[in-house]
């Protein structure tokens, strides 16, 4: 218990003015000469027992009457030091969560348009000279103000135009902006308002922190927990689209999975599909899906027609639910006419080709003539950085990177690595295969050590007993984009592939591993295992490129006698399959830079030409936001786009472009795709009002947004406060005072 | 002269209803009421048989004729009588401010029923006493005795404490012809012993008055605030708020008043209750016109 005026206590001394007037009054008496003393004493004598205990009682009344008095005027709240009173000026702080599950619609409102409802109640009902603070908050949070706090109107134009994000759910970040805010305040009384639909996903992500957090604020300000919405909505979302076949490029139909995830517990039913490029409804095609059961993730295969080279939009949609954020789905593709790969060979063989390390890269990347992929190969001694123009990915098969006095005749130059280097970072894919050429050291020592290129460190050979090849194990694939390797059939001989000879590689640690990868997208990612376990393909992001690491050889390496030396897969029917995945896989990732979660910033670098041009995005709603001149970073200009709280289609255009002036309206500027963050929709339940006591294990105020709007009158700031009980003990005793002196006959 | 304690309204009254003896009373010379003593007047009283020595004109002939025995006619003999007034001068008569002090209110009663008795040529005698006599007149019936009384009223000051009953016996000893004996006093003393001094005073003959003077207050007690009560007669103080003991003190004063009354009832002794209050006019004639009525 605290007091809000504690300074008013000092009125409890009042207490001592009964007593005071007790004796003052007695000493302010009038002499009377007396004859019938006798009677005075004998009715004194019966009564002065009674008198005494009246006289008692009736001090105590008083002196109660003053103390209550006092204490109801320093206004003790069992809300602590944090409590506010009816009357007083509040610093309310509003955390409202517009994460996307808040679009969620429950009858005719959104959870959303229901706090909008709720907040301006409250604001409605703070007292004179109040302030009030709104903070946004998803994954992360954002102080929208108003610019100045004590101006309620603003206040509510700020609820008026609260919007919801498609970002994940987590409170953790709006509390700990509200922190600093309510220290701000200048009020002793200070609310937290909660608006949340308490999404599990809100709560259990910081769980602890999140708690600790709020418990000290808790300390310091009445915490209200505001609820959104009563029930988990019916909602399918599409969650993902995935290439199903090779490369997409100009004139070729491709195929994609379009993942549909229901993420409640009830089945849905007669569901339908649609995916359409550039929005061009007339090439849309259509799935009807009859059931989705609870829970379940399906892919549903859909192709379209690709009849234009550059950066398409890939938009996959599912008919309207309860929530309509997560209904669309849409992905930036990089269509090409052809694909060039540069396959630099470290032991090549002009007497017997197919000895030679990209013999069989050649002719599996190009299986067929007029393909749209365009292998050339190059030893590598006569690789120059020159050779790196145009191409969109290189394949070091079995190539020396020795260098100095080790160098031989067949290694690549060191310029040339250099330069790989740059290739990678600027979004161009690099294949890397082991064999007799690839000394770990000094990959190591260069690749990995020096430009970061290699996704794990090589170790030595592994043991492999000449009787006991190892496998391939398509069952160890995890990444949704080999997911094929496992689950089509047709890949089952896979695991039948003899590998010989394989590099180790130095996998980190479990939990190191675990932490790269949560803190990073870069992180070392291993695709495929041998049967032993060990890593057969690890990728890694380098830059907004990326690096495959193949540690056995890209080539059977038969040795004299004509045995295989490393492996059979090149002339194993997998062979070509998988190295189109691969490419696919490369070119695939060149534009994911063009696609990402909602609230994730976005980058891109424009041409050298432009590097001194000022940029705008026009964002999903088609509002123009001047991005102003690229930042450089290691010396690449560098546009980045922060405010993506929106799922939908970014475009970067230069500022001076206007749409009256730009050639192709449809398809100005560079898309980038923006999508609801698919962690938002995995789960939808929300944590009951149990529950997050039970969590919490504080006293927090709940409160439901939909409810009676009295609920949001400030009652609960009445209700905190002990003024009107200690108001109504002083009127008691007040009662009990004028019926004691009534009846006994005394003033004072 | 000071007729400072004659009001003419009161003694106006008081000639108009007079004041006669209830009892017989014996007095020197011949008045208005009742003798003990039979003569030979106009109120045959009864017959008692000759003996030597009495007058022969007194005898009966009639009688004689229808009996052949001497008697003679006996009449009753009328005589005036002492009235004798007893005032209580104690220092808890001061009570009272103006008309309504206790002592001056009992002082007029003295001076107008005094007055009255000299006036219907009886004779009056007047003691004013506390603890002791402090002043004592004889009876007189001479119309001077009147202005004796004046003066004796007007130098009497309170001095102690009240002590009635020893003074009412001493008194019926030293009375030995039965008259009227009017008590004024507050009788704030021991009620057994006045009770007994009036019962000695009745044994006597005498036909006895309790003038009861009362102040308002002490009667309703009606003050309120703080106050500090300091005894008339006790060197005692108490500090109260008697609003605070009123019912009680109302419930002591009644007792004390019940007791009194019941006690002179039973000794056949008048007693009178004075609100000094009330105009002295308005209580007297109230008391002479109930004397009228009642016998004792």
């Amino acid at each position: 218990m605290s007091f809000l005026t504690p300074y008013m206590l000092w009125g409890a001394l009042a207490a001592g003015i009964p007593i005071a007037l007790h004796f003052f009054y007695r000493s302010r008496y009038r002499k009377l000469p007396w004859a019938a003393m006798e009677f005075l004493l004998t009715s004194i004598e019966q009564t002065s027992r009674r008198l005494r205990f009246q006289e008692l009682l009736l001090l105590l009344c008083r002196i109660m009457v003053l103390v209550l008095l006092a204490l109801a005027l320093a206004r003790p709240s069992t809300s602590v030091s944090r409590g506010s009173a009816r009357g007083d000026a509040v610093d309310a702080v509003f955390v409202v969560d517009t994460s996307a599950s808040m679009d969620a619609r429950e009858g005719a409102k959104t959870r959303l348009e229901q706090v909008r409802a709720a907040a301006l109640t409250i604001v409605d009902n703070l007292p004179a000279h109040s302030t009030v603070q709104v903070i946004v908050c998803s994954d992360r949070a954002a102080l929208l103000g108003p610019r100045s706090p004590s101006n309620l109107d603003q206040g509510r134009q700020v609820i008026d135009g609260l919007q919801v994000s498609h970002q994940a759910s987590d409170l953790l970040p709006g509390i700990k902006e509200s922190a600093g805010v309510l220290a701000r305040g200048h009020s002793p009384n200070k609310e937290l308002y909660v608006f949340s639909d308490n999404q599990k996903l809100a709560w259990e992500q910081h769980g602890v922190e999140l708690k600790d957090e709020l418990e000290k604020l808790s300390k310091t300000a009445t915490v209200y927990l505001v609820r959104a919405g009563t029930r988990t909505p019916r909602n399918v979302a599409v969650v993902g689209i995935v290439p199903q076949s090779g490369i997409p490029h100009t004139g070729s139909r491709a195929g994609f999975a379009v993942l549909l995830r229901n993420s409640g517990a009830e089945p849905l039913r007669n569901l339908r599909v649609t995916l359409t490029v550039d929005g061009n409804a007339k090439e849309k095609e259509t799935q009807p899906v009859i059931e989705l059961a609870g829970g379940e993730t399906r892919p549903i295969p859909m192709s379209v027609k690709l009849d234009r080279a550059g950066l398409r939009i890939l938009s996959a949609q599912v008919e309207a639910d309860e929530l309509d954020a997560d209904n669309r789905f849409d992905q930036v593709l990089f269509v090409r006419d052809q694909v060039r790969v540069l396959v630099v060979d470290g032991s090549p063989n002009e007497q017997k080709p197919e000895r030679g390390a990209s013999f069989f890269l050649m002719h599996t990347l190009a299986p067929i003539g007029n393909y749209h992929v365009y292998p050339r190969a190059l030893p590598a001694g006569q690789a120059a950085a020159a050779q790196l123009a145009n191409q969109d990915i290189v394949v070091l098969a079995d190539v020396s990177l020795e260098t100095g006095v080790e160098r031989r005749a067949d290694s690549v130059p060191g310029d040339f690595v250099r330069h790989l280097s740059e290739f990678v970072k600027r979004g161009h894919g690099l294949i890397v295969f082991a064999g007799d050429n690839v000394n770990p050291k000094t990959y190591n020592r260069i690749l990995h050590d020096r430009y970061k290129l290699l996704p794990l460190p090589l170790a030595d050979l592994l043991t492999i007993p000449a009787d006991k090849p190892l496998h391939l194990n398509r069952q160890s694939v995890e990444s949704p984009f080999f997911a094929e390797m496992r689950e089509n059939e047709d890949y089952r001989s896979l695991n039948r592939v003899v590998v010989k000879k394989a590099l180790g590689v130095v996998e980190a640690t479990p939990a190191k591993d675990a932490k790269e990868t949560k803190d990073s997208d870069a992180g070392p990612q291993v695709l495929l295992r041998y049967s032993n376990g060990k890593p057969a393909l690890v990728s890694r992001k380098v830059g907004q490129g990326e690096v495959l690491l193949f540690t056995t050889a890209g080539h059977p390496a038969w040795n004299e006698t004509g045995d295989i030396g490393w492996t059979d897969w090149p002339v194993s029917q997998t062979y070509l399959p998988v190295m189109d995945m691969a490419l696919n896989h490369l070119l695939h990732g060149q534009t994911q830079n063009h696609n990402g979660p909602s609230g994730e910033p976005l980058r891109w670098q424009p041409e050298e030409k432009d590097a001194g041009r000022a940029f705008a995005v026009l964002q999903p709603d088609g509002r123009r936001v001047r991005l102003g001149l690229p930042t450089t970073e290691k010396g690449r200009a560098v546009v980045s786009v922060n405010d993506t709280a929106h799922a939908g289609i970014y475009r970067v255009v230069p500022a001076d472009e206007t749409p009256d002036t730009a050639k192709d309206k449809s398809a100005t500027g560079v898309p980038f795709a923006v999508t609801c963050d698919v962690k938002e929709t995995q789960n939808l339940e929300s944590l009951t009002n149990a529950e997050l006591d039970r969590k919490l294990g504080f006293p927090v105020i709940h409160l439901t947004a939909g409810d009676d709007p009295s609920a949001f009158a400030g009652g609960e700031r009445l209700k905190s406060e002990w003024t009107m009980w200690l108001l109504a003990a002083v009127l008691a005793f007040v009662l009990i005072e004028t019926v004691l002196a009534w009846i006994c006959g005394r003033a004072w | 002269m000071t007729t400072a304690y004659l009001h003419p309204d009161a003694v106006a009254k008081a000639q108009a209803l007079g004041l006669k003896a209830r009892t017989i009373v014996e007095g020197l010379r011949v008045g208005d009421h009742r003798s003990p003593f039979r003569g030979f007047s106009v109120e045959f009283v009864q017959h008692r048989e000759y003996v030597p020595g009495d007058d022969p004109r007194h005898i009966d002939w009639k009688s004689y004729g229808r009996s052949e025995r001497y008697t003679i006619k006996q009449y009753e003999q009328e005589t005036n009588f002492a009235g004798h007034f007893l005032l209580d001068a104690s220092k808890s008569m001061l009570y009272g401010e103006g008309a309504s002090n206790k002592l001056e209110y009992a002082k007029l009663l003295t001076a107008t029923l005094a007055y009255l008795v000299i006036h219907q040529r009886d004779s009056a005698s007047l003691a004013v006493f506390d603890s002791g006599w402090r002043t004592r007149l004889p009876a007189s019936s001479q119309a001077g005795h009147i202005i004796t009384i004046m003066n004796a009223l007007q130098d009497t000051q309170p001095n102690e404490k009240t002590s009635i009953g020893p003074l009412l016996h001493q008194l019926a000893q030293q009375v030995r012809r039965r008259g009227v004996v009017f008590l004024i006093s507050d009788c704030f003393d021991d009620v057994d012993s006045l009770l007994g001094g009036l019962q000695h005073l009745r044994f006597e003959g005498h036909d006895v008055t309790l003038f009861h003077i009362l102040h308002p207050d002490e009667v309703e007690f009606p003050l309120t605030g703080m106050i500090r009560f300091e005894g008339l007669e006790e060197k005692q103080e108490v500090l109260t708020r008697p609003h605070l003991i009123r019912p009680a003190y109302q419930r002591a004063v009644k007792a004390y008043l019940e007791k009194l009354q019941t006690g002179c009832e039973a000794n056949r002794c008048d007693y009178y209750l004075m609100d000094t209050g009330k105009p002295l006019a308005e209580s007297l004639s109230a008391y002479l016109a109930r004397r009228l009525r009642t016998k004792l």
